[in-house]
């Protein structure tokens, strides 16, 4: 491996085999290299022919061509190495100098499946451990799948974090249902556990009623997004229950009638989780003697109502 | 049904001798047979299939029990609290399952996903035998908890050695759980009255659309007549009961078509209930079933069910059904707790020996007379 500076002219900027990195963020670095030039030398595989192959540094050399510079200091990797220990070293370069996304590596993945020709029992015996990922066709698929997202599910993967389990119900859509979901996310912002929910219960819904995903977000859906008597947060809980309604219409039902049952009874009672158990609770807090009679009182009067034996028969 | 037919046969050598083993190797004398006293290595490969389960399944290991031959029934070591079981006993002759049900707990229950046979008969026998010697009460026995309990008879050969045995014992029951119909072993011994054949039951259109490579409906109510005429007692459950849209009326209709033709000598029924790791699995495995998008909720255990009120009316108006032909079928619930039972079938048993007693008292008397008012002096007797 020799050092030099290479005219950016004899680098072929299109041949990105060797790229790795997804959705980057280059304002840093380029008005780092603005300010002291290219600290890091990028690393180049001689071609033989007078012409170099980028192995990295494709966003170094990127954010020199946009700033004007003509060279670049590179090391030359010679004729006689593979692309694939290119690729490899490219891969190995990167990840010890940072943390790669899961598109990343679902990129790395496929580049060693199509370009390089690399067996599946390879791939998960040999790489996937190599990029920190567990041996197995579970996790080889999780990746070979988050390459074939739409571009834009794939973006807000990188730019919200999601988990693995998060993405994975992505997987269950149709590209064009995918993209109808991700316009719709870009008008509302979900936590990860509740876009989890919210993906499976439109996924679910759409199964059972043979209904289309777009004709669900378009329509009810946005309505409330659009809603703009409501803040973020009460936009997120009329949504929640719109499709809660949708997916438990029976138990909605029930919990909905057991909320108004208890509020005409005046009484902080609670039914268990999904009303499992048929018992009721009920926690009540007094400072005096006066208070506990109030509480007395309002027992005695509860226990009156026809709607004591209807919350009862509710539960 | 779909046969069972392995690419590849492992033999643990110390069951080498067993006659199941002997049968199996004659029935597939072509098929590769490797004898090792090692786990097979196929089981370090199996994940780098998409599907492990189904490539496991081309993979049958005979080998040797080594664990507890005869266990109680699962649901009585569940953590759900009050928990109503039937004190059940199961032999484990076999682990999984060349059916591909959908619903079926064994995709996510283990990490040898191989058909194993266990081919210590003797020991087996062995076993049932010192547990009858110890025990004063009627019981059963049933061997369709890890595995259907004749899918491979044909191939093993299991029922001959045990409904004989059975038909020995005055105070136990064997019941055979399937869903398939290979009787033919069957129908060469007389049960004594000790043997019970229980088909899992679904309307015919679930069958089609759930259980996948097994016995037709059609298939299996023309399996149990002939069981039925060559002596065998017949049990049906209802497991899993499946909330389509059109639940009511389909249930009616299996409930006409069961009862018209057989006096079961009990129905279990037992509400669809998955975890979620075989949510996934099912996900994973069958990507356009509705199977898991009914109105599941966690329940206690951890147990994804049916919401309890729904639970209730589904036990309600299919126990109905039945109460309408037979009223005195011993019919229970299964893996379900009191609060259900008691608002679906009007009663709570007062323990499991209790339930057992019910189901197995009904069994003699059945027999014996058919006074229902006797029997349903029974019923007042062991229900609280």
């Amino acid at each position: 491996m020799r050092f030099e500076d290479i005219s950016i002219s004899k680098i072929q900027l299109d041949n990105r085999t060797c790229e790795i990195s997804f959705l980057s963020d280059l304002t840093v670095l380029r008005n780092s290299i603005q300010q002291k030039g290219i600290l890091q030398p990028v690393h180049l595989k001689a071609l033989g022919t007078g012409r170099f192959q980028v192995v990295s540094g494709f966003k170094r050399i990127d954010c020199a061509q946009a700033l004007g510079f003509t060279s670049i200091p590179a090391f030359i990797l010679e004729d006689e190495i593979s692309l694939l220990e290119c690729f490899e070293r490219a891969v190995e370069e990167n990840f010890f100098s940072r943390k790669f996304n899961v598109i990343e590596k679902a990129g790395v993945i496929q580049k060693l499946e199509k370009e390089f020709n690399i067996s599946k029992e390879v791939l998960i015996q040999k790489y996937l451990p190599f990029l920190g990922l567990n041996a197995s066709e579970t996790v080889y698929q999780i990746y070979k799948n988050s390459v074939t997202l739409d571009p834009f599910v794939q973006e807000y993967i990188v730019r919200d974090h999601l988990p693995v389990y998060v993405i994975e119900e992505f997987f269950k859509f149709s590209l064009p249902d995918q993209r109808v979901i991700i316009l719709f996310l870009q008008s509302i912002h979900f936590s990860v556990s509740t876009l989890k929910e919210f993906l499976v219960w439109i996924y679910e819904i759409s199964l059972r009623d043979r209904s289309s995903i777009s004709d669900m977000l378009l329509e009810p859906l946005k309505a409330i997004v659009q809603d703009h008597t409501l803040d973020g947060r009460q936009k997120l809980q009329v949504l929640r229950q719109w499709l809660k309604n949708k997916r438990y219409p029976r138990l909605s039902t029930l919990e909905t009638r057991f909320v108004m049952l208890k509020q005409k009874l005046h009484l902080p009672l609670e039914a268990t989780e999904f009303f499992e158990d048929n018992k009721l609770h009920m926690k009540l807090s007094f400072q005096n003697k006066k208070e506990l009679e109030q509480w007395i009182e309002k027992m005695k009067e509860a226990s009156l109502k026809p709607e004591l034996d209807e919350i009862l028969k509710i539960v | 049904m779909i046969f069972y037919r392995p690419s590849k046969i492992y033999v643990d050598p110390s069951v080498g001798d067993s006659p199941i083993t002997q049968s199996i190797l004659k029935t597939f004398p072509d098929v590769p047979c490797d004898y090792t006293c090692e786990k097979p290595n196929i089981l370090n490969q199996l994940s780098g299939y998409s599907d492990p389960l189904l490539e496991g399944k081309k993979h049958l290991w005979i080998t040797r029990n080594q664990g507890k031959l005869l266990k109680k029934c699962g649901a009585s070591t569940s953590s759900l609290n009050n928990l109503v079981c039937c004190n059940y006993f199961i032999l484990d002759f076999s682990f999984n399952c060349h059916f591909e049900c959908v619903y079926c707990f064994l995709q996510e229950y283990t990490n040898l996903p191989l058909m194993i046979v266990y081919a210590n008969i003797d020991e087996m026998l062995h076993a049932l035998q010192e547990l009858l010697d110890t025990t004063s009460s009627s019981i059963r026995i049933g061997t369709g908890e890890m595995a259907d309990s004749l899918a491979l008879d044909e191939i093993t050969g299991f029922s001959q050695y045990l409904v004989p045995f059975f038909a020995n014992q005055k105070k136990a029951f064997l019941e055979l759980k399937t869903k398939s119909d290979s009787i033919q072993n069957l129908l060469k011994w007389d049960p004594k009255g000790q043997t019970v054949v229980a088909w899992s039951m679904s309307p015919s259109s679930y069958i089609q659309k759930y259980d996948f490579k097994t016995a037709s409906f059609e298939e299996r109510l023309k399996a149990a007549k002939l069981c039925e005429q060559a002596g065998y007692k017949i049990a049906f459950h209802l497991d899993p009961l499946i909330a389509e849209p059109t639940w009511k009326e389909d249930y009616q209709e299996l409930i006409d078509h069961l009862f018209s033709n057989f006096n079961p000598a009990w129905v279990s029924l037992g509400a669809l209930r998955f975890n979620a790791n075989l949510k996934s699995m099912i996900q994973k495995r069958f990507p356009h079933t509705t199977l898991t998008v009914g109105e599941f909720v966690s329940t206690p255990d951890g147990k994804k069910r049916y919401f309890r009120q729904f639970r209730e009316e589904l036990y309600q108006t299919v126990h109905g059904y039945i109460e309408k032909y037979h009223r005195q079928t011993p019919t229970y619930l299964c893996m379900e707790n009191k609060v259900v039972w008691q608002n679906s079938m009007g009663s709570v048993p007062l323990s499991e020996q209790d339930l057992e007693k019910h189901i197995v008292t009904h069994m003699g008397t059945f027999e014996r007379c058919q006074n229902l008012s006797l029997l349903l002096f029974l019923r007042g007797l062991f229900f609280a």
